[in-house]
C-alpha cells in the first residue's frame, strides 16, 4: 500500500512540476533557440510516426507523366520554393528563419528511402500540413489531383538543373488542364 | 418557409466555398509576381546525346517549349493579320476618298 501512495505522490509531484514549468513562462519559445536533444527526439519521432501511420493506406497514382510535371512545377515554385528551395539556391529568408528548418527538397537526401512510401508521405504532408512547424495544409484550398501533381514534381526535383527547373516551373496562364 | 431557409443557407455556404476555391486558382498567382517566360533557349545547349526523349522531364520541357513556340507563332500571325487588316482598311479609305472626290467633280 505504501508503494502505491509513493507512486501516486510521485505522479502528482511530476504533474505539478510540469504545470509549474508551463505556467512559469521560462521555456525558450523563440524559433532561434534550437530544441535540446530530448525535445528534438520526441518531436521528430512523434512527427515521423504520425505521418507514417496516416499515409500508409493512401493509394498511389502513376506519377511518371509530363502533364503532372507541368501542372505541379509552377505550383511548387509559387507555394513551396520559398521555404523548400530550388536548384541553384541553398538558402532563403524562410529556410534560415523557420524552426524546425524546412527540408531542402531540391537536394537528393532521400536516396535509400522507399520511393512509394515517400510519395505517399509527401502527399499527406502537403494536404494536411504539420502542426507548429510552419508547414500549412494545402488540402482545404487545393484538390487531390493538384497535390499529386506537386508530388510528381517533387520526385524529379532533386535531379533537375536550374535551367530545367526554370522551364518546368514557368507558369502558363492558359493552363486549362488544371482544374479545381 | 423552412425549405426556403434551408435552400438559402445552402446557397450561401456553397458561394462561400466557391469564393474560397477561386482565391487559389492558378491565375491568382499571376497577380503576385511578374510572368516569367520559360527560357527555352537553354534547351538548345543541353547535350542532345544525353537527352532521353522518353523521360517525363524532357517530354514536359519539349511540350512547354513547343507550346510557347506555337503561341508565339499564333501571336505573330495575329499581328500580321491585324497589320494586313489595317493596311486594307487604309487602302479602302483612300480608294473611297478618291471615288468621293471623283463623284463631286
Amino acid at each position: 500500500m505504501k508503494i502505491i501512495y509513493a507512486l501516486l505522490l510521485f505522479v502528482v509531484l511530476g504533474l505539478a512540476g510540469i504545470a509549474g514549468f508551463i505556467y512559469s513562462g521560462v521555456y525558450p519559445i523563440g524559433a532561434d533557440v534550437p530544441h535540446n536533444k530530448v525535445e528534438f527526439w520526441l518531436l521528430e519521432t512523434l512527427r515521423n510516426k504520425a505521418i507514417e501511420r496516416a499515409s500508409a493506406d493512401i493509394s498511389l497514382p502513376s506519377l511518371d507523366s509530363a502533364e503532372l510535371l507541368l501542372a505541379g512545377g509552377p505550383d511548387y515554385n509559387d507555394m513551396c520554393a520559398g521555404c523548400h528551395l530550388k536548384p541553384g539556391k541553398t538558402q532563403s529568408d524562410m529556410s534560415l528563419g523557420l524552426y524546425p528548418v524546412p527540408p531542402n527538397l531540391a537536394k537528393p537526401t532521400y536516396v535509400n528511402t522507399d520511393a512509394q512510401a515517400l510519395a505517399r508521405r509527401q502527399f499527406w504532408v502537403i494536404k494536411h500540413g504539420i502542426k507548429a512547424s510552419g508547414m500549412p495544409a494545402w488540402g482545404p484550398t487545393h484538390d487531390d489531383q493538384r497535390i499529386w501533381a506537386m508530388v510528381a514534381f517533387l520526385q524529379k526535383l532533386p535531379q533537375l538543373s536550374a535551367q530545367e527547373y526554370q522551364i518546368l516551373t514557368a507558369r502558363d496562364f492558359d493552363e486549362e488542364n488544371m482544374q479545381h | 418557409m423552412k425549405t426556403n431557409k434551408v435552400i438559402s443557407t445552402l446557397i450561401i455556404l456553397l458561394s462561400a466555398y466557391s469564393i474560397n476555391a477561386a482565391a487559389h486558382d492558378p491565375k491568382e498567382h499571376a497577380k503576385d509576381k511578374l510572368q516569367e517566360a520559360p527560357n527555352c533557349e537553354a534547351m538548345k545547349n543541353m547535350k542532345q546525346d544525353k537527352v532521353d526523349k522518353n523521360d517525363p522531364v524532357v517530354m514536359a520541357m519539349m511540350k512547354k517549349c513547343h507550346k510557347m513556340k506555337g503561341d508565339k507563332k499564333a501571336d505573330d500571325k495575329h499581328m500580321d493579320n491585324m497589320q494586313d487588316h489595317e493596311m486594307k482598311k487604309d487602302q479602302h479609305h483612300e480608294h473611297s476618298d478618291e471615288q468621293h472626290d471623283d463623284s463631286q467633280h
